[in-house]
């Protein structure tokens, strides 16, 4: 009877067992691990298979319909040479091209294949991290092997750091990389546990595809050594150089990579070259330990999503002190173990293989609160997620083997490993939908402007924005890749033979407008016809601006003497903080945006150093929520906003009121609002004349000109400018934009170290110029850009809006 | 073998000679339990005895009415409430059986229908002790203390106010004591596997079946006590244990078919057609947010009615017990790993219990509603119990000492707590009961002064005292009718018909009612009953454009001409004036910083007579998106005191409408004296022009029963040969080019949404007209079973809806 009564609960406990061991048998299994990691990547990503090209996939459309118009040598082209042979980046991934061939292959340019396949990626990255992390260490139970490596391609899975991998196509750069590296390690470690076969040779060839996918793969040597480094035993040096001798295959195989890279590209470093480049590296420290970048790889939630996604954070924040808690008491019961130096260590290789995977991406390396940049850590992710699941993953069985009840401390741990998960699956799905979105804007802007222009009468459209991000999700950067959206395979017909656009020739800041080259094309094209992209309603907005009219209507705001100037007169308002910072609303102007480029305020009692802002709204919408900061020193009487560069000024078309915040105690005195005409050289091409190379200066669709091996015909005029005697011209260095250094068009000092020439010219001579090509050092991109000067060679005024050259090798050879 | 030859000769003098004890064995199981009893009995009576004061309010009118009726010989009414099975009845046969006990026993005397309530609470507070003591020893010897503090918490429990005060509240009252005895029995019948538990167990369950259809959760919860409620039947080996389990699942099962067949047929479960495809969609929108409301779940742990004025460190005295008792809690659970099953079975038949009133689950913040959770609020009261107190034999003395010191003081702080809570809770129950018995005899003396040719009107019946039931136009109606009041024939009521908001009325009805009796309102402030007040006002339109005279709030909003520079702060609000309008601009909100202030606008009106000047037509022009034009109120004041609003509806792009004659606070709270706009704030701003207040009888088409108008008030009865004619005139309406006819959803109203010119979507039918003017059988309307509300709405050339629509006829089929 004692038996019997004994023998109750362990039935029962049987039982319970029974039922928990099916289900972690079953998931326990390869078979099962790979169908849940599908399952969690579908519920996060499903949104992406629909989505769309973005961004730099622009670039590589046509780069693949040219490829399939029997130039198939471009791919081969890609093992010897920079990548797409492209101007501006230094890059070696010729695999990239090759899986982008594949999917244009099977679906030309519908972007599903596409999306499969960078599903497909993210999702063996994940599978082979399970299997890689399965190998890892010397675990002491099965359970710890599992339940480690389980969790870690859980984490890795749902880390809301992958988006703009997985929906963005180009994006599978590192998804690539990351799954052919992954694949190398697993074989490594099956060869090193002498697994039946196991084959070093094949992670080798893994290991060679992941470094022709990008460069990253270069942190498997490395990573390696590490590795083997805490797993042997002996004195330091004896352990660093059986590490190597381990290795030293792979190593072999890096040196050879480098050498031929370093021969394809011509340098050993690569990356991003011109402007842009050195924006980077000037500002190194900054974007790894200044814009708080680390804490959004903590808290990886877009910074842009609506605000009801952001209690996740404070939901992810309490997992992770309850994630604190498990991992402190897990390392006080290993200490008392005695296993605590063993586990130590594999938290150690953890941690340096994330480091380890950071030290390539110190270039480029700019992760934004809008989680723009993710990318750069998406092999990082690897090793964090071994990381969080070395910390949380419950080590032990969940039931007592011999009384059979329930451990709560590891169901504890299980609650907080699966909570993790959720929130992060969470956050993915939240992180992702604004790609979904962005892809769908896309889609919706071609069509948009299918339906203006695909008629046979219709004017020409000038788009002066275009849709350029969402919410931390690329769109379209420039006007190179709204000619490949445009234009067949990706539309019916050619569209963009019929669009002007205003944006960046390469990269740069979509807010700001090359206001003369709008001026000019609006005197040229009567029949030209403004629109806007609006978020908001997914279409495409008419603007009625007028070139260089004065649209005003409102009374109270007199003209006073002066050619271009209207005064406002003053307010004898002051500005005061208490309670609120209180803003001085101008009287209705109802002036045209065009008409003004400069808002001048005359103030008084200026005593300390301040912020001015400047706001302004239009009649359609009459909310102040377009700004301009200044900087407001102390005791200063005048300021000026330049206004007419920024896009958001010039799409306001109406200017109905103004509204300043300015430091407590400061008196408005009056406001002058300005062309730049007295201030600003006019710098223009000459399209009708013919230069000596038989080209002309004429500026294409996006406002480049490719005026060959002459640089003209072009003309300045400074007649407008008090004294100025003298023109100096001023070309920048190649693939270097002015205003990425200085944030503006409207530069008062000359920078001579951002040019590679520089001219001064009587003002007589200045109305018909050209020059030789070849004084150019490179080829590629180049701004023009003139200001006036005074006897002494001191700036008047501001430098002219630039041209943007473009200029090939051949150009300059002539 | 008989045990007396078995016996050992000392048993058997011990059996032979019985020795009578001196004194009572204070420690015995029997004597302890009748203490426990008794003390439950006191708390229950002191903690319930003002409710004893409470007469009957709303809804028991009907149901005592019935019981009366049925003493009087007319059982017909009685009968039909006992069909549980009839469609349509909310009335539960043990319910109203148990009323007409109390009418048999306590006559007329509500003090003694109260007092049964009372006794259901005790008899469910012994048996929470009871089912505490059984959950107890699945691990352990029964801990009696657990299970006395689990009965003195459900007795206290402050949300179980409005259950044990209201009688009709009565069926909950009866569910919650059939689940727990049913409960008890099955828990009774898997220790001992005594058939007479098991008898005890089938009956209690019918009764709940016809009581309930929380009948459905019991056999779900007694299906998870299986597993999570190890038997512990002593001497049973593991294949006995196996085919108990066997069997206890196979009566939870059966018992689930039983509650489910009468669902189906009661509910017509199947021919309901489930929209399988939008069951995301409906699960998102409705039910989800229905039951996971995070207020209601935490009125649960915070029981206090927020109508009511507390001391400021209360709700730190009401969770701090609760944290103490969780940290004991999470200490024991190191060492008495078992007792996790049971919170887990606890905490699941908590959530349960609240799935059969999942479609208007829902504690509002003066605790109306919180008679759903009586049942459910066993396992809390039970959970919070075992989770404090710890038992002494699966920890050693030591522990559990050191844990009872956590746990025992806990739930002391927390009985004393929910005492003065429930004292708290209970006390507008007492004021309304005041209230109702001060309105019945006020309304007698009306009557009794009213001329014969004459009515009364009664007008603005407020429907709840902080939560407790008042006035509803049913309830009234049945106060004033025999058999609790004889004044029938001279008191009228005009209030709503169905549900929806209280504020609304149909302004015709009033007007014409208002021809043939004399009107009265309820003062809030004076507690009774006043004389309408009408005001003679111009006939024509009146525009409203004296923005000079406008008074702004708050007082430094800021203001300014478009011609001059001013000042203006985005988190302050103001104005602009324009030649022919002015541009409102609200305060927005800056992160991080204080909610800004709400703008409030006023314009000074008077001569305005508010059955005359039932539209206000704005002239709106609206910078913002739709979600900021919610933000935009209209608002008027009038002589009695308190600002009334609405949100604006849009009827064209710049013209707004306001149907001001659609509510009480504008029809009955005297002269209007100012009317304006109260902004949130946001970042959008609204241009306004001249506002004209006129009558709506140019807006509206009129719908005649018979050619007689029909008051929305009545009702009227629909049956096949009824051969009543349907007409409409639509032709006073401007730009009318067609009607429409619409039928609303069975026992919802005809506009629920605004001010009653937008519609809810829950309309049954709606048919076209091309007529302005035309007639319609009533059989050729497909009028759906319940009560319903017809109404006719014209539309324009292009088809859409324009003006107001009609005032309803309210039909039952």
């Amino acid at each position: 009877m004692t038996q019997a009564i004994a023998s109750a609960p362990q039935t029962k406990n049987k039982d319970v067992r029974s039922l928990s061991s099916r289900i972690v048998s079953a998931l326990r299994s390869d078979l099962g691990v790979f169908v849940l990691l599908l399952l969690l990547n579908l519920i996060c990503y499903q949104r992406s298979l629909r989505g769309y090209f973005l961004a730099d996939d622009f670039i590589h459309i046509p780069y693949l319909v040219k490829v399939f118009d029997n130039h198939p040598e471009l791919l081969l082209q890609n093992f010897y040479t920079n990548w797409m042979q492209a101007q501006g980046t230094q890059f070696y991934r010729p695999l990239i091209s090759i899986t982008l061939a594949l999917d244009y292959l099977v679906s030309g340019a519908n972007p599903l294949a596409y999306h499969i396949t960078n599903f497909s990626y993210q999702l063996a990255s994940s599978f082979f991290l399970f299997l890689t992390t399965r190998l890892l260490f010397d675990y002491k139970t099965e359970c710890e092997r599992w339940s480690i490596s389980f969790f870690a391609a859980l984490f890795f899975a749902v880390c809301p750091l992958h988006p703009e991998v997985v929906s963005w196509v180009i994006g599978r750069v590192d998804s690539v990389a990351t799954t052919f590296l992954l694949a190398a390690f697993w074989l490594y470690l099956r060869c090193a546990n002498h697994a039946s076969g196991a084959n070093k040779t094949t992670s080798l060839i893994c290991f060679v595809l992941s470094l022709l996918s990008k460069e990253m793969a270069v942190t498997l040597p490395p990573g390696l050594v590490l590795y083997e480094f805490l797993r042997s035993q002996g004195t330091l040096r004896q352990r660093f150089m059986s590490s190597c001798l381990r290795t030293y295959p792979y190593w072999i195989v890096l040196v050879i990579y480098l050498i031929i890279r370093s021969a394809a590209l011509g340098t050993i470093s690569g990356g991003y070259a011109g402007s842009i480049g050195s924006s980077l590296s000037d500002s190194i420290f900054r974007r790894f330990f200044q814009d708080g970048s680390f804490m959004y790889v903590l808290f990886p939630l877009n910074a842009e999503l609506p605000a009801h996604w952001h209690r996740l954070v404070r939901i992810l924040y309490y997992l992770y002190l309850a994630g604190f808690l498990v991992a402190l008491v897990r390392a006080l019961a290993m200490m008392r173990n005695g296993q605590f130096v063993r586990y130590s260590s594999w938290l150690g290789f953890a941690l340096g293989w994330f480091v380890i995977c950071l030290i390539p991406t110190y270039q480029v390396w700019n992760l934004t609160a809008a989680l723009l940049g993710s990318r750069f850590i998406y092999l990082g992710t690897a090793p964090l997620s071994l990381l969080l699941a070395l910390l949380v993953a419950p080590l032990a069985g969940l039931f007592d083997e011999e009384s059979g009840s329930v451990k709560i401390g590891t169901l504890f741990q299980m609650v907080v490993a699966t909570s993790l998960v959720g929130c992060f699956a969470l956050m993915t799905y939240a992180n992702n939908t604004v790609w979904a979105t962005a892809g769908g804007q896309v889609r919706a802007f071609r069509r948009a402007v299918a339906e203006l222009v695909g008629g046979h009468n219709c004017a020409p459209l000038a788009i002066l924005q275009i849709p350029e991000r969402y919410h931390g999700a690329h769109m379209l950067y420039n006007a190179a890749m709204l000619s490949v959206l445009l234009r067949p395979p990706l539309s019916e017909q050619d569209y963009y033979d019929k669009v002007f656009t205003f944006e960046p020739a390469t990269f740069g800041d979509a807010d700001l407008i090359n206001v003369s080259r709008l001026r000019r094309l609006l005197s040229a094209n009567k029949q030209i016809h403004l629109v806007t992209w609006s978020e908001q309603d997914c279409q495409l907005k008419s603007l009625h601006l007028v070139p260089n009219g004065r649209n005003i209507k409102a009374g109270g705001t007199p003209a006073l003497p002066g050619r271009n100037n209207i005064l406002v007169p003053g307010t004898d308002l002051t500005c005061s903080v208490d309670p609120f910072p209180v803003g001085v609303i101008s009287p209705t102007l109802d002036i045209a945006a065009l008409s003004v480029d400069f808002v001048d305020l005359e103030l008084a009692n200026v005593k300390t150093t301040g912020v001015a802002k400047m706001f302004w709204n239009s009649p359609d919408d009459p909310s102040f929520t377009s700004e301009r900061q200044l900087i407001l020193p102390a005791n200063i009487n005048r300021i000026r906003f330049d206004v007419s560069q920024h896009k958001k000024w010039i799409l306001c078309q109406t200017i109905h009121q103004l509204k300043f915040e300015l430091p407590s105690g400061v008196e408005i005195k009056g406001v002058q609002l300005s062309s730049a005409q007295n201030e600003v050289p006019d710098l223009r091409p000459l399209p009708a004349v013919i230069n000596a190379g038989g080209r002309t200066m004429d500026e294409d669709k996006s406002g480049i000109a490719r005026p060959g091996c002459v640089i003209g015909d072009f003309s300045v005029d400074v007649s407008g400018i008090k004294g100025a005697q003298k023109v100096l011209l001023q070309i920048s260095r190649p693939d270097s934009f002015f205003e990425h250094y200085s944030g503006t068009f409207r530069d008062q000092v000359i920078e001579k170290d951002k040019s590679s020439f520089l001219k001064e010219l009587p003002v007589s001579a200045a109305d018909k110029i050209s020059l030789p090509a070849k004084i150019l050092s490179a080829p590629g991109f180049y701004e023009l850009r003139a200001f006036a000067t005074d006897g002494n060679g001191k700036v008047i005024g501001y430098s002219s809006d630039p041209i943007v050259l473009q200029f090939s090798a051949r150009d300059l050879s002539q | 073998m008989t045990s007396e030859t078995n016996s050992t000769p000392t048993q058997a003098l011990l059996t032979d000679v019985s020795l009578e004890k001196e004194y009572f064995e204070l420690s015995s199981a029997k004597i302890q339990f009748l203490w426990m009893t008794f003390i439950l009995f006191v708390v229950c009576l002191i903690n319930y005895l003002p409710t004893l004061r409470c007469g009957l309010a709303q809804s028991d009118f009907q149901r005592v009415g019935i019981v009366i009726q049925a003493t009087h010989g007319q059982w017909h009414d009685f009968l039909q409430s006992l069909q549980f099975l009839d469609l349509g009845n909310l009335y539960k046969p043990v319910g109203s059986a148990s009323l007409l006990l109390d009418r048999v026993i306590w006559h007329s005397n509500y003090a003694g229908f109260h007092f049964t309530n009372i006794l259901i609470l005790f008899a469910c507070a012994c048996f929470i002790m009871l089912i505490t003591l059984e959950i107890t020893g699945t691990w352990g010897n029964r801990s009696r203390s657990a299970a006395l503090w689990a009965g003195l918490l459900f007795a206290v429990y402050p949300l179980h106010a409005q259950a044990v005060t209201s009688l009709s509240c009565r069926d909950d009252l009866l569910t919650g004591l059939f689940f727990l005895l049913s409960l008890f029995c099955f828990l009774r019948f898997r220790l001992l596997r005594e058939r007479l538990y098991q008898r005890w167990f089938f009956l209690f369950f019918a009764l709940l079946v016809l009581e309930s259809k929380s009948a459905l959760v019991l056999p779900v919860v007694m299906l998870l006590s299986v597993p999570l409620l190890p038997s512990q039947l002593q001497g049973a080996n593991a294949r006995i244990l196996r085919k108990y389990r066997a069997q206890d699942c196979s009566l939870a099962v059966a018992c689930c078919l039983v509650p489910f067949a009468c669902l189906v047929y009661k509910f017509k479960l199947f021919e309901m057609g489930v929209d399988f495809n939008n069951l995301a969609a409906w699960a998102q929108t409705f039910a989800l947010p229905t039951i996971l409301d995070p207020e209601s779940f935490k009125r649960m742990l915070l029981p206090v009615n927020a109508q009511l004025q507390w001391p400021r460190v209360f709700p730190i005295l009401l969770i701090c017990p609760l944290i103490l008792a969780a940290v004991s809690c999470i200490l024991r659970l190191t060492r008495e790993c078992s007792l996790i099953r049971a919170l887990i079975l606890l905490f699941l038949w908590l959530l349960l219990g609240l799935l059969p009133s999942w479609d208007h689950w829902h504690i509002y913040r003066n605790l109306v509603g919180s008679n759903l959770f009586f049942s459910s609020s066993a396992p809390l009261c039970a959970a919070v119990a075992i989770a404090s107190i710890p038992s002494a034999d699966v920890l050693s003395r030591k522990v559990a000492n050191w844990l009872t010191c956590f746990g025992a003081p806990a739930l002391a702080i927390l009985f004393f707590a929910w005492s003065y809570a429930l004292q708290q809770n209970i006390t507008p129950f007492v004021v309304a009961a005041e209230i109702l018995h001060k309105s019945a005899l006020e309304l007698h003396k009306i009557s009794s002064a009213a001329p014969p040719n004459r009515g009364i009107v009664v007008l603005d019946l407020p429907h709840d005292y902080k939560g407790a039931p008042l006035f509803t136009s049913e309830s009234l109606k049945l106060s004033v009718e025999p058999p609790f009041n004889p004044y029938k024939d001279t008191v009228s009521v005009i209030d709503t018909l169905l549900g929806g908001k209280s504020d609304y009325l149909w302004p015709d009805e009033i007007k014409r009612a208002l021809k043939t009796a004399d009107a009265f309102c309820w003062s809030e402030a004076k507690q009774s009953f006043v004389s309408l007040t009408t005001v003679a006002g111009k006939s024509h339109p009146a525009v409203v454009d004296n923005y000079m005279a406008a008074t702004l709030d708050p007082p430094n909003a800021w203001s300014g001409s478009d011609r001059q520079w001013h000042l203006g702060a985005p988190q302050n609000p103001g104005f602009e004036t324009y030649p022919t309008y002015r541009r409102l601009i609200p305060a927005m909100a800056k992160a991080g910083r204080k909610a800004p202030p709400v703008m409030t606008i006023m314009i000074p009106v008077s001569n305005i007579d508010p059955f005359d000047k039932t539209v206000a037509l704005l002239n709106i022009n609206f910078h913002g998106s739709d979600v900021d034009r919610q933000k935009c109120q209209f608002v008027w004041r009038s002589r009695n005191p308190g600002d009334a609003q609405t949100s604006l509806h849009q009827a064209t792009i710049d013209k707004n409408l306001v149907w001001l004659g659609h509510y009480k606070r504008w029809l009955l709270n005297g002269e209007p004296t100012s009317i304006g706009f109260r902004l949130e704030p946001g970042n959008y701003c609204v241009d306004v022009g001249a506002i004209q207040l006129m009558d709506d009888a140019s807006l509206k088409p009129v719908l005649l029963v018979d050619n007689q108008v029909f008051a929305p008030a009545q009702v009227l009865p629909y049956s096949e040969n009824l051969k009543s004619k349907f007409s409409w005139q639509a032709r006073r309406v401007h730009d009318c080019q067609s009607v429409m006819l619409v039928i609303s959803d069975p026992d919802t109203p005809a506009s629920t949404k605004g001010d009653g010119t937008a519609y809810s979507g829950k309309i049954a039918s709606e048919s076209r007209h091309v007529s302005k003017d035309g007639t319609v059988q009533l059989p050729d309307l497909n009028i759906p079973e319940g009560l319903s509300q017809i109404q006719v709405i014209a539309l324009d050339a292009k088809g859409q809806r324009i003006g107001l629509p009609s005032e309803p006829v309210t039909i039952f089929r």
